[in-house]
This record gives C-alpha cells, sequence and structure tokens, in this order.
C-alpha cells in the first residue's frame, strides 16, 4: 500500500454538493473523447456506488454526483489516468480527419496542448482552452481563456474569452501559425499569465486589467 | 445543410457518418453509459466524444450500421443540423450544487420537452443556469437563463460559435413559467420575422434587442 491509498483526505478538485456531505467529481476526459473503456468504467461506478446524477458538463467533461466522501478515492483510482483531477481542460471539436468542414487536425494537437496546460502549475486561476479545426469553432474557441481555430493559412490563437458570468470575447494574440508557432505562443501566453495574474484572476479580467496591447508587446 | 440520412451528419469521407443522441440537459444514466460502451466495441467505432452542447458524438460509423446502432442505444436521434432545437443544456443547479439558486435541470427539460421538433428558421440552443456563475452559458446560446434569488434572468442572441455573440438581457426577475413563456414568444417573434438560416444572434444583431423586447415583453 503506498501512502496515496492511505490518504483519506478529500481529493484536490472534488467539489461538495449541496446536501453538505457528498461529492461530484469531472474525471480528466482529455478533449472530450470517450474510449469504451471509460464510459464502461463510469457506467459500473455510477451502478456500483448508485450514483444519482451523471451529467454531461459545458467543458467536455462527465461530472459523476453525489459520491460518499469515503468513495471517493476508490473511484479516482478505478478511473485510472481519468481520475487525475484538473481544474483546467481543453475541449475540441473532431476536426479535419473526419469532420467534412475540418481545415487542420484537432484531436492529436488538442492532446499536445492538453498536457501542456496539465503540466503548468501555479496558474492563477483555472484555464479552459477551446481549439476548433475551423471558422465555425464548434469548440467555442472565442469564449475560452485560450482558444484556437483553424484555417487554411494555419492557427488563430485567442486569448482572454469567457462564457461564465461576465463573459468577454477573447482578443486575437496569433495567426496563421503552424502547430508548433501555435503551441509555442499558447506557452508563452500561459507564462505571461502565469507571471503577471493575480490569485484567482481569470485570463479575462487579466486583459481587461493590463490591457490586450501590453499582453500582445510582451508575446511578440 | 441539408443531410443525405436524417439524424446522421455526413463525414469527411463521404461514407461514414456521425450521430449525437438526445441527452436532454447533458443528463445521463448508468445504461445508457453502458450501451454507450457496448456499441462502440461492436460497432469498432474510431471517436465517441464528447461535444460543446451538453451531448456524446459517435463518429464514424458506416450507413449500415446506423439503423442496428440507434436500436442498440435505445436513445432517441439528437438533431445536429436541422434547423429546430438542438439541445437545452443546463447546469446540475439547485439539484446538488451549493451555489445553486434555481432548478436548471427542471428547466432545462421542460424547454427542450416543449420545443424540440419546431421548426425554425436556424438552429436553436439554450442555456440554462442556476446561478449568475453561469455554467450553462447562458450568454451564449440563442435563449439563455440564469437564477438570481429575486427571480430568473433571460438573455437573447449569445452564440459561441464563429461568429461570436454576447447575448443581451431581455427580462429579468422571472418566475419559471413567465421564463417559459417568454422563450415562446421569442421563438414565436424570431419565426415569424427571422431569414432563412439567420441564427438568432444575427437576428438580434439585425433588428436590435429594443425591437425584440417591444415584441416580446409588450
Amino acid at each position: 500500500m503506498t501512502n496515496a491509498d492511505k490518504d483519506t483526505s478529500v481529493p484536490r478538485g472534488a467539489i461538495l454538493q449541496r446536501d453538505g456531505k457528498t461529492y461530484a467529481i469531472k474525471p480528466r476526459t482529455p478533449l472530450g473523447v470517450l474510449p469504451a473503456e471509460t464510459l464502461k468504467a463510469m457506467a459500473e461506478i455510477v451502478e456500483e456506488y448508485d450514483l444519482p446524477m451523471v451529467k454531461v458538463t459545458a467543458g467536455q467533461r462527465l461530472m459523476l454526483v453525489g459520491i460518499k466522501e469515503e468513495d471517493l478515492r476508490p473511484i479516482l483510482h478505478r478511473l485510472g489516468p481519468c481520475g487525475e483531477l484538473c481544474a483546467h481542460y481543453v475541449q475540441a471539436c473532431p476536426g479535419a480527419n473526419v469532420c467534412r468542414l475540418g481545415m487542420r487536425e484537432t484531436l492529436a494537437f488538442g492532446t499536445v496542448l492538453e498536457e501542456l496546460l496539465v503540466a503548468m502549475k501555479d496558474l492563477p486561476a483555472k484555464v479552459k482552452v477551446g481549439i476548433s479545426g475551423c471558422s465555425m469553432c464548434c469548440s467555442e474557441s472565442h469564449l475560452r481563456d485560450i482558444g484556437l481555430l483553424g484555417k487554411k493559412s494555419g492557427w488563430t490563437v485567442i486569448f482572454g474569452g469567457n462564457a461564465g458570468t461576465r463573459p468577454r470575447q477573447g482578443d486575437v494574440i496569433g495567426e496563421k501559425l503552424s502547430d508548433g508557432e501555435a503551441a509555442a505562443l499558447v506557452l508563452r501566453a500561459l507564462e505571461h499569465y502565469k507571471r503577471h495574474g493575480k490569485p484567482k484572476e481569470r485570463t479575462a479580467r487579466f486583459v481587461e486589467r493590463v490591457g490586450i496591447e501590453s499582453i500582445r508587446e510582451a508575446l511578440a | 445543410m441539408a443531410e443525405k440520412i436524417p439524424g446522421a451528419i455526413q463525414q469527411r469521407d463521404k461514407s461514414r457518418y456521425a450521430v449525437v443522441p438526445r441527452t436532454p440537459a447533458g443528463l445521463m444514466t448508468a445504461d445508457q453509459l453502458e450501451a454507450l460502451a457496448k456499441a462502440v466495441r461492436a460497432y469498432d467505432i474510431p471517436i465517441v466524444k464528447i461535444t460543446s452542447g451538453q451531448r456524446i458524438a459517435l463518429v464514424g460509423m458506416t450507413e449500415d450500421q446506423l439503423e442496428p446502432l440507434w436500436n442498440d442505444l435505445g436513445m432517441d436521434k439528437g438533431k445536429a443540423t436541422e434547423l429546430c432545437v438542438h439541445y437545452a443544456q443546463a447546469c446540475p443547479g439547485t439539484e446538488t450544487c451549493k451555489y445553486g439558486v434555481g432548478d436548471s435541470i427542471a428547466l432545462g427539460l421542460e424547454l427542450e420537452k416543449l420545443f424540440q421538433g419546431v421548426d425554425l428558421p436556424a438552429k436553436f440552443k439554450f442555456g440554462i443556469s442556476g446561478c449568475p456563475m453561469c455554467c450553462g452559458e447562458s450568454y451564449v446560446r440563442d435563449f439563455g437563463a440564469f437564477a438570481k434569488k429575486s427571480g430568473w434572468t433571460v438573455i437573447v442572441g449569445g452564440n459561441a460559435g464563429g461568429r461570436a455573440r454576447i447575448g443581451d438581457v431581455l427580462a429579468e426577475e422571472l418566475s419559471e413559467e413567465q421564463v417559459v413563456d417568454l422563450a415562446r414568444r421569442c421563438i414565436d417573434y424570431y419565426r415569424e420575422n427571422a431569414r432563412k438560416r439567420e441564427r438568432v444572434s444575427m437576428f438580434v444583431s439585425r433588428v436590435g434587442v429594443d425591437a425584440v423586447k417591444q415584441a416580446v415583453l409588450e
């Protein structure tokens, strides 16, 4: 038995519910992709633990609701890599490999971005990324902290969008970028935000406070 | 875009299809998850992914797999390209969330039930949130509502797509019944006055939110 198995504290990322005693979790399902094993594991968990609600979220994740505190760690353990709860996420559309409108491939590239994002420690607040393979923006790229949309000429990168209580349309910080250039710009933007954002300040508020021009200059 | 097979979206290679089962308010049961897992294996479905509208898309089936797949899933066909209501998304609201002040799931389910299948000028999406944090993305859906202690705020003309638009507040402090009634008036007004394929966001931009208010609030 490892130390992690013995740990009885509430795992980070578990959300206390209205009843004051049960929790909800949003397993890590990068890009909203659900392989058969994940679906099966979730179905079994819902049955076995008699969970009252499973819900698809607005961030292309599934939320398992009504988990008893003592069941949290066993459930996360069973979910394997999906049990690594993370505040950040990347959502994606199916992209150019399958969608007839797609201009750029999204799923493989989105996976690279997801790993890059999850590896970033100590960001000021949660960061949501939306990567869309064409200008239709099925991944809501204009309304996410970081958005990418694919055009024939390359990626457009958008920063500072938000779809919540104070919605904001993000600003374009780069255009006509290759996969590598877009990933590098996203990384630079995140590092800039990490250095200059205030604790709990979402990117939308950060852009409003410092101005998009100062960010564009810093990233140039 | 007209589809050859109703309820199925033709893919890039022209021989494969995607479908999106109906999951009102994003709710799923263990049986549905299990049926999906089985179907993914049985039909060797290459991509199963969550969409931005609290639904699950199954991508890459051949034409002859579609009917047996629907039978196996036992779920209703969702709309994905037709000009009508595609979905109502909702956050958990007072049902389970500690921040919830309104029952967003109940309202989302009711709106979806009432208006699904109604022909409209363009596709139409609802976003219902149980508090002002707007986890149901109410400001960026065709028709959104979020709850405060004093009642529901209704927003129209939001869009999260390529021509993104943050919606306008139409009314505040409404009861659930008043939201449903206002949704009906908005949809009627939109049906009668919008151009074909004009999304609510484009429509509100064109006629102005004051004209919409005048038409639906008097």
